[in-house]
C-alpha cells in the first residue's frame, strides 16, 4: 500500500482527506450546535444537484454546484427564520426538490454516467490539482472566518434572541454560516459524494459534542475525527479495493459509536 | 427612560398587544403582571426591538426606536429560558462575554472585554463559576449568568422575564435578593415580569396589570385592590392581594 504514496493521485487524495475532513468537521460544529442538521443535508444535496445540472448543460459542475448551494443557502435561511411552515418541513421540500432535479438530470444524460455517479459516490482518487487548491483555500478561509466571527457564532449557538439583544447582526451571520457551509460542501463534494457528505458534517461533530467541555475543544476534536475518518477510509478503501466514500462514512459512524460507548457514564452524568 | 406610546401588535387579525402606553422612569422598579398569554413577553420584545410594533412608537432615552436604533446598549434582557439544548460546550465566561460584544475592541472578537466580564461576574457573585460549563449549572446559577451577561454591557435597565420561574425556593430567594441589590446599589431600572404574584420582590414600587394585550391597571403597589386582581386573573383577587404586600426576602 505504501507504494501508493508515490503516486500524485494518491497524494492529492490524502491532502483532500486531511483538509476536507478538517473543514467539514469544523463546519459540522455549527450545523450540530445551532441544531440545523437537516439544513446540512439539504445544502449538500443542492450542491450535488447543481453538479449534475452543470454536467448536463456543459458548464463546469463545480460552478453549478456552487450556484445551487448558494441559492439553497439563501432560500433556506429566510425560510427557516420567517416561514410560518415548520422549518424542517420547508427544508424537506427544498431537499426533495433538489434531489428530484439531480436524478432527473442523471436520467437525461446520454452515454456514460460515470462522471455524474462520481458526484453521488465521490471520487477522491481522481481529484485534480485545481480541486486540491480549492480545498486548501476553503480550509484556510474557514479558519479565518472562525477567528473573525468566533464571538458572533458562540452567541448564535447559545441563543439567537440573546445575540440580537447584544447587538449581533444575527440574520446576517446566520446566512453567512449557511453560505460558508454550502461552499465547504461544494468544494469537498468529490471526497465522499453528494449523497453521503452530510454524514461528514454530522458524525464527527456529534462525536466531539459528546466529550468536549469547551467549544474550542469541540472544533479541534471534530476536525480531528473528520481527518481520521477521511484518511482511514481512504487507506482502507485502497487496501481492500472498495468505494472510498462509503468507507469514509462508515469509519465516521464507527468513531461516533466508539466515542459514545467509551463515554456512556460521562454522557449520562452530563445530562443529569 | 422607556416610553411605550399606544403600541399595538396584530397577528393574523388578532391583537397581541392593544394600544399599550407605558412610561418607565430611570431608577424605577416596575412589575408587569398578568395571566399566561397576556402579552407580557411580547411587550418586552417590543422594548428591545425584537418585535416591531404594528402601530405606535417605542422611545428609549428620547430616541424613537427604529431599525437603526440599537436598544441593547442601554437595556439588558434576561429571558425566561435561554437554553435550546441540554449540553452546550460553552463556559460561563463565553456566555457573559456575549453581553459585551459591542464593547469588544479587537478585530477578532475572541474573548470579549475581560475587565467587564470579571466585574459583572463579581457583581452577581459568581466569579468562582467563570470557567464552568453552562450545561452543569443549577437553575439559579444559570439566571445569575444571564444577569451577569447583561450587566457586562453596563446597562441602565434590566428587563427580567419570569426569572424566578422553575427555581427552587432557596434559589428564588437568592435571585430575588440579587435583583433588589442591583436596584438599590447600582440604581438599575428594573422591569420585572411575572404571572405569579408571590414572586413580587419587596422593592417593586409600581405594578402594571396586563390582560389580553391591554393594560388593565398601572398603579403604585399600595393602591392595588382585590377587585383589580379579580379582574386580572378571573379568580378571587382578595386571596391574591396578600401576595402584593407580603413577599419578603
Amino acid at each position: 500500500m505504501w507504494e501508493l504514496l508515490g503516486y500524485k493521485f494518491f497524494q492529492h487524495a490524502l491532502i483532500a482527506a486531511i483538509l476536507g475532513g478538517a473543514s467539514l468537521g469544523i463546519v459540522g460544529v455549527w450545523v450540530v450546535l445551532i441544531g440545523i442538521p437537516f439544513i446540512g443535508v439539504a445544502l449538500s444535496h443542492a450542491a450535488f444537484a447543481g453538479g449534475v445540472v452543470g454536467m448536463l448543460l456543459g458548464i463546469n459542475p463545480l460552478i453549478m454546484a456552487f450556484v445551487f448551494s448558494l441559492i439553497a443557502s439563501l432560500s433556506i435561511g429566510p425560510l427557516s427564520e420567517r416561514s410560518r411552515i415548520e422549518p424542517n418541513i420547508s427544508i424537506g421540500i427544498i431537499f426533495s426538490l433538489v434531489l428530484g432535479i439531480a436524478f432527473l438530470g442523471i436520467g437525461f444524460m446520454k452515454g456514460s454516467r460515470n462522471e455524474a455517479l462520481s458526484l453521488i459516490w465521490g471520487s477522491i482518487l481522481t481529484l485534480s490539482r485545481w480541486d486540491i487548491l480549492l480545498i486548501t483555500v476553503i480550509f484556510f478561509f474557514i479558519l479565518l472566518f472562525l477567528l473573525k466571527f468566533n464571538m458572533e457564532i458562540k452567541a448564535i449557538i447559545y441563543n439567537k434572541k440573546v445575540a440580537h439583544v447584544a447587538g449581533i447582526p444575527v440574520s446576517r451571520i446566520f446566512y453567512l454560516l449557511l453560505f460558508v457551509t454550502g461552499f465547504t460542501v461544494t468544494v469537498n463534494l468529490n471526497t465522499v459524494g453528494g449523497l453521503l457528505i452530510f454524514s461528514l458534517l454530522i458524525n464527527p461533530s456529534s462525536a466531539a459534542c459528546l466529550i468536549a467541555k469547551r467549544i474550542e475543544q469541540m472544533y479541534l476534536l471534530s476536525a480531528l475525527f473528520g481527518v481520521v475518518s477521511c484518511v482511514c477510509g481512504l487507506l482502507i478503501s485502497a487496501l481492500f479495493n472498495v468505494p472510498s466514500g462509503s468507507v469514509i462514512i462508515i469509519v465516521s459512524s464507527v468513531i461516533f459509536l466508539v466515542t459514545f460507548l467509551l463515554n456512556r457514564r460521562r454522557i449520562a452524568e452530563k445530562r443529569v | 427612560m422607556i416610553e411605550i406610546r399606544n403600541v399595538s401588535i396584530i397577528r393574523e387579525g388578532i391583537y397581541i398587544l392593544k394600544g399599550v402606553s407605558l412610561s418607565i422612569k430611570k431608577g424605577e422598579f416596575v412589575a408587569i403582571v398578568g395571566p399566561n398569554g397576556a402579552g407580557k413577553t411580547t411587550l418586552l420584545d417590543v422594548i428591545t426591538g425584537f418585535i416591531k410594533p404594528t402601530e405606535g412608537d417605542v422611545v428609549i432615552k428620547n430616541k424613537r426606536l427604529d431599525k437603526k436604533i440599537y436598544t441593547g446598549e442601554n437595556i439588558g434582557y434576561v429571558f425566561q429560558e435561554e437554553y435550546s439544548r441540554s449540553n452546550i460546550p460553552l463556559t460561563v465566561e463565553d456566555v457573559v462575554s456575549i453581553g459585551g460584544y459591542k464593547r469588544g475592541s479587537s478585530f477578532f472578537h475572541l474573548k470579549g472585554n475581560p475587565g467587564l466580564i470579571d466585574k459583572a461576574l463579581e457583581e452577581v457573585g459568581i466569579s468562582n463559576l467563570k470557567h464552568r460549563s453552562v450545561s452543569n449549572l443549577s437553575g439559579g446559577e444559570r439566571r445569575k449568568v444571564s444577569i451577569a451577561r447583561e450587566l457586562s454591557r453596563q446597562v441602565d435597565a434590566l428587563l427580567l422575564d419570569e426569572v424566578l420561574a422553575n427555581l427552587d425556593p432557596p434559589a428564588q430567594i437568592d435571585i430575588n435578593g440579587l435583583i433588589q441589590r442591583l436596584h438599590e446599589e447600582l440604581g438599575i431600572t428594573i422591569v420585572f415580569v411575572t404571572h405569579l404574584l408571590h414572586y413580587l420582590p419587596e422593592r417593586v414600587e409600581r405594578i402594571v396589570g396586563l390582560k389580553n394585550g391591554e393594560v388593565l391597571f398601572d398603579k403604585p403597589r399600595n393602591k392595588i385592590t382585590g377587585r383589580m386582581l379579580t379582574e386580572l386573573y378571573g379568580c378571587d383577587g382578595n386571596k391574591l392581594s396578600k401576595y402584593v404586600g407580603t413577599f419578603r426576602v
